[in-house]
């Protein structure tokens, strides 16, 4: 099977990272994982772009915001989704700041798998 | 147009048993307040208890002298730790002018004083209005010191929900996500699950759970909701108990001495928190030593005198155990420092450390009624020092305030110290203890100062880390070589074993911050001779 789509899931947070890819696979995704922006970008450099990019926003090594501007540097057409639980001493609005660096949409956390699988659906179908 | 409201009259109590003094203070305040005044009188301290506690006044005359109570006796009474003061104006009275009376009377809170014989009408006025004036402008200042607090604390409050926010919905996403995952497996049927990965989904939903039980508790020791189980406790035990742990925690790059104070004073902590702020702190020492280093936990006793107290706001005069942990690390910033105790402020990777743990070491040691200060050195290390009141026990019988006699001498004494507050300190307590005194905030104006008075200097008295590019460690090798007759004592924020990259040789002597006057006093002449 050629046409399964591929996510790559960058979260610096181990047990998020991990359920939300197992609802991904479980929905028939190829899934790849990255624990921050620096190694989520080693994998887009390649020829093996997935379909779709999700990235957690607050993270160590390289955070949310420079990953996608990265992406869209090297990647204009990639779809991005944004999530974040919010700011960890600010109150800024990091998920309308990732919308405007490029990515295509967000979601905050807590993630509501429907709603995650919905949006992957519309964005990659 | 608004009615003006009318003028009130003044309220004045006078608190005298002498009813010839009681009467000429009334004909005094009666010409001194010609558009008149409501005048109480009452001849006991306990009667005026009772109408101070029950009636709005303006301003109250005490005697000193009365039969059931000396007026420094009701001031205590009256005393309020919070506003420093009364709740209301007080001029104290007294047959004779005695300069202790006076000063323990403004001490206690009155806000004037005056002696009978020198009474009159414009002294009475001015008293009055003195009064009146510093009790507002001292009102003014805690109402504005209570407005800043409720401020700082709104502002922590917010960091503290958007700190939360981001924890908790990572957890959620794990609860969400988990409980997703097990509906999509029921859904497929009986037999159709694998019982092993459903146990395991549960065990993260449980896993989950706890963690936002634990980050709530926590939260509830910072904001001071949750009930401490304080016991009088032996603060060595607690050291030592958590020492094995620590050793294990730390790992084997770090090295951990411990030094126990002979017979430590007991105190009140939650022992089971006394152990988690050791190892927040000692965790947060191990962060700072990536290279591997020195972590050194020490207790002692100390009795922290007024002049201590008077620089460092929080902490109360007397008897307190301090237990100080040093690590030889990277130190911190002047801006980090300010900021340490902040919930939710890291100077770790995001996702390294919550920014919780020394903020909640603060809250549990001022929930303990203790106090926390830290100092630091860039590039040299860090000393926590945590002060807890001794608890009082029964069989309590010293009096550790009670006053000691101290060496004295008048000998020209050099004081190098960067900090303004400390080294004006130090100079004050050595004047009053009869020496001369120049002062240096670094070490080259200080040896700048040797230069040009070594013939008339005795002791140079000095800091060891400074800035600006001479540590006392190098002002004492450069003017040792010149000047070698000039005896020195050093001083450190850092304890003696824990002082960064120098060892004591034998002969040279320390005195650790912070220090009492009469540890200084005999610390010197410890080093001068002549004891």
């Amino acid at each position: 099977m050629t046409d399964k789509k591929r996510i790559l899931v960058i979260d610096d947070d181990h047990e998020v990272r991990a359920i939300l890819c197992e609802n991904l696979r479980d929905c028939g995704y190829v899934v790849l994982e990255a624990h921050n922006g620096a190694i989520g970008l080693m994998m887009v450099k390649g020829d093996a772009l997935p379909d779709l990019i999700i990235t957690d926003i607050i993270m160590p090594e390289k955070d949310g915001i420079e990953t996608i501007k990265e992406i869209r540097k090297m990647h204009a057409h990639v779809k991005v989704i944004a999530i974040s639980g919010g700011g960890r001493t600010e109150s800024g609005d990091f998920l309308e700041m990732a919308r405007k660096v490029g990515a295509d949409t967000s979601i905050p956390k807590p993630i509501s798998m429907p709603v995650l699988e919905a949006t992957i659906k519309k964005l990659v179908a | 147009m608004q009615a003006e409201e009318p003028k009130k009259n003044l309220k004045i109590l006078i608190v005298d048993d002498n009813m010839v003094d009681r009467e000429a203070v009334k004909r005094s305040l009666k010409s001194a307040f010609p558009e008149g005044m409501d005048i109480v009188e009452t001849d006991t301290a306990a009667e005026a208890l009772d109408i101070i506690k029950s009636t709005e006044l303006d301003c109250v005359f005490l005697d000193y002298l009365l039969p059931d109570m000396d007026g420094i006796a009701c001031l205590k009474k009256l005393y309020d730790p919070e506003t420093d003061m009364a709740g209301v104006p007080i001029i104290m009275l007294t047959g004779k002018g005695s300069e202790s009376i006076m000063l323990e009377a403004l001490r206690r809170g009155a806000q004037d004083y005056l002696v009978k014989e020198n009474i009159s009408p414009d002294s009475l006025s001015i008293s009055v209005s003195k009064a009146r004036e510093i009790f507002e402008l001292k009102h003014s200042r805690h109402q504005a010191d209570l407005q800043l607090q409720h401020a700082r604390r709104m502002e922590a409050i917010g960091q503290l929900a958007s700190g939360i926010a981001h924890d908790f919905n990572n957890l959620l996403t794990v609860v969400l996500g988990n409980n997703h995952a097990l509906k999509k497996r029921v859904e497929k049927g009986p037999g159709e699950f694998d019982i092993e990965d459903i146990r395991k989904k549960m065990e993260s939903i449980d896993i989950a759970a706890n963690k936002g039980a634990e980050l709530v508790r926590r939260l509830m020791i910072f904001t001071r909701q949750n009930p401490l189980t304080q016991e009088v406790t032996d603060i060595n035990t607690c050291v030592a108990e958590t020492f094995e742990l620590l050793k294990r925690t730390l790992g084997e790059i770090i090295e951990v001495e411990i030094i126990l104070a002979e017979a430590p004073w007991p105190v009140c902590v939650d022992v089971r928190e006394f152990e988690n702020a050791l190892i927040n702190l000692a965790v947060n020492a191990r962060d700072a030593m990536p290279k591997g280093g020195k972590l050194t936990i020490e207790t002692s006793n100390v009795v922290l005198d007024e002049s201590y107290t008077l620089i460092h706001p929080g902490v109360a005069p007397g008897p307190h155990v301090l237990i100080a942990v040093s690590d030889n690390g990277t130190g911190m910033d002047q801006d980090t420092l300010k900021r340490i105790f902040e919930p939710f402020f890291t100077t770790k990777g995001v996702g390294e450390g919550t920014g919780l743990g020394l903020s909640m070491v603060y809250g549990f040691i001022k929930q303990s009624s203790g106090q926390i200060y830290v100092y630091s050195e860039p590039g040299h290390g860090t000393v926590f020092r945590i002060y807890l009141p001794r608890a009082r026990v029964e069989s309590d019988v010293e009096d550790p305030n009670a006053e000691q006699a101290v060496p004295e001498g008048q000998e020209t004494i050099l004081i190098a110290e960067d900090d303004d507050d400390v080294r004006i300190t130090a100079m004050h307590m050595l004047e009053k203890l009869g020496y001369r005194t120049l002062t240096a905030k670094n070490g080259r104006i200080a040896l700048e100062m040797l230069k040009k008075e070594h013939k008339n200097i005795d002791l140079v008295f000095t800091d060891i880390v400074m800035p600006g590019g001479m540590t006392g460690i190098e002002l004492v090798q450069n003017m040792r070589e010149y000047y070698p007759g000039i005896k020195v004592l050093y001083t450190s924020g850092y304890t003696e074993k824990a002082i960064p990259d120098y060892q004591l040789s034998v002969g040279e002597e320390l005195l650790s911050k912070p220090y009492r006057r009469e540890t200084l006093a005999l610390k010197i002449r410890k080093v001068l001779g002549g004891t």
